[in-house]
């Protein structure tokens, strides 16, 4: 997780013709929210949007707005993000205001480190969930949860439960769910199917 | 072939197939996946044709989710019918795709063969479409 400082700019108008406008204007319309405010919409030019989202923590940055009168110096963290479809382009940012002593619930994309030896063995790696919901301090927040799938063997699994985290990273995921998996017969039960 | 089990009219009208997708517009579950880039109707034959190329060109190499659905029903009326009498049978079962949803998902492949299963089962599809990857999505900014 990285700190970024994003500018943005308090709007009144709100609407469809609106932030058509600011669109082609360069900006991407977007509204903060957070506990005891009420929602503020804001625009925000797509060149900080994109530099505030960037790096390894990429949506789960911590970022501290400036500008925007209240909202000056709030930290805020990104929680859903518009694109088109096609182009990729930002359409519209949701930015939550957090309290950084306060635990808040993310989504940690996971990284998987290792040949695993059922893949070797002519299995297939199959990765079910390329995200985990992790709940702790925004500071705490990891970039990635890296899983070390060496040593599993055809038909084996990695359940959440069995994920070694980061001290004060909590799981918010159901234990018994299977996070990567080795598909593929094993060589007995292939010799045996062959017999 | 892909169609409904069962469904409460058998024959739909033809509809309109303007603006976005708001779903399934995203890789869900594999790590590369063939984006369409224009509407259109997607035959089930088409689908199964596409899905057999990708398949035989990884042998059993990866997995392969398949993202639409053909859910619409086409009628068409006999050869060499007059005009009228009312509307045709059902022939085939279409799914309405609109730009920018995600047809086909692959993974267990590296980066070359998947693009080269789904350029071959592109081929098969009667619409635009392009190649996609996990991570590829702040590269397009």
């Amino acid at each position: 997780m990285q700190q970024k400082q994003m500018n943005i700019e308090l709007r009144t108008k709100t609407g469809t013709g609106v932030c058509r406008r600011l669109r082609n204007e360069g900006m991407v319309p977007g509204v903060v929210y957070g506990k005891g405010v009420d929602p503020m919409p804001v625009s925000i030019k797509v060149r900080d949007l994109q530099s505030a989202i960037s790096g390894d923590g990429g949506q789960n940055n911590l970022i501290t707005l400036i500008g925007g009168g209240s909202l000056d110096q709030s930290v805020a963290i990104v929680v859903d993000l518009q694109r088109d479809p096609i182009k990729k382009t930002y359409k519209h940012v949701d930015l939550h205001r957090i309290n950084v002593n306060e635990k808040i619930r993310v989504t940690v994309p996971v990284v998987l480190t290792g040949t695993a030896v059922g893949v070797k063995e002519g299995g297939l790696l199959d990765l079910a969930h390329h995200e985990l919901h992790v709940e702790c301090l925004p500071g705490n927040i990891p970039d990635h949860i890296e899983i070390d799938v060496t040593n599993l063997k055809i038909a084996q699994s990695l359940h959440v439960g069995e994920i070694t985290l980061p001290a004060g990273v909590e799981l918010l995921d159901k234990s018994d769910i299977p996070v990567v998996s080795i598909l593929g017969r094993a060589k007995e039960e292939e010799a045996a199917a062959a017999e | 072939m892909l169609m409904p089990k069962r469904v409460k009219h058998r024959k739909q009208m033809k509809g309109r197939m303007s603006g976005k997708p708001c779903r399934g517009i995203e890789l869900a579950f594999g790590e590369f996946g063939l984006q369409a880039t224009e509407c259109g109707w997607l035959d089930s034959r088409q689908i199964e044709a596409a899905r057999i190329a990708m398949t035989r060109y990884i042998k059993r190499g990866g997995k392969i989710w398949i993202r639409v659905f053909p859910d619409k029903p086409l009628t068409a009326k006999p050869a060499e019918t007059r005009m009228g009498k009312g509307k045709g049978s059902p022939d085939s079962w279409v799914c309405v795709v609109k730009p920018g949803v995600i047809l086909y998902e692959m993974e267990g492949v590296t980066e070359e063969i998947a693009r080269e299963a789904l350029r071959l089962a592109a081929h098969k599809l009667p619409l635009s479409t392009k190649f996609i990857s996990r991570g590829e999505l702040h590269e397009a900014q």
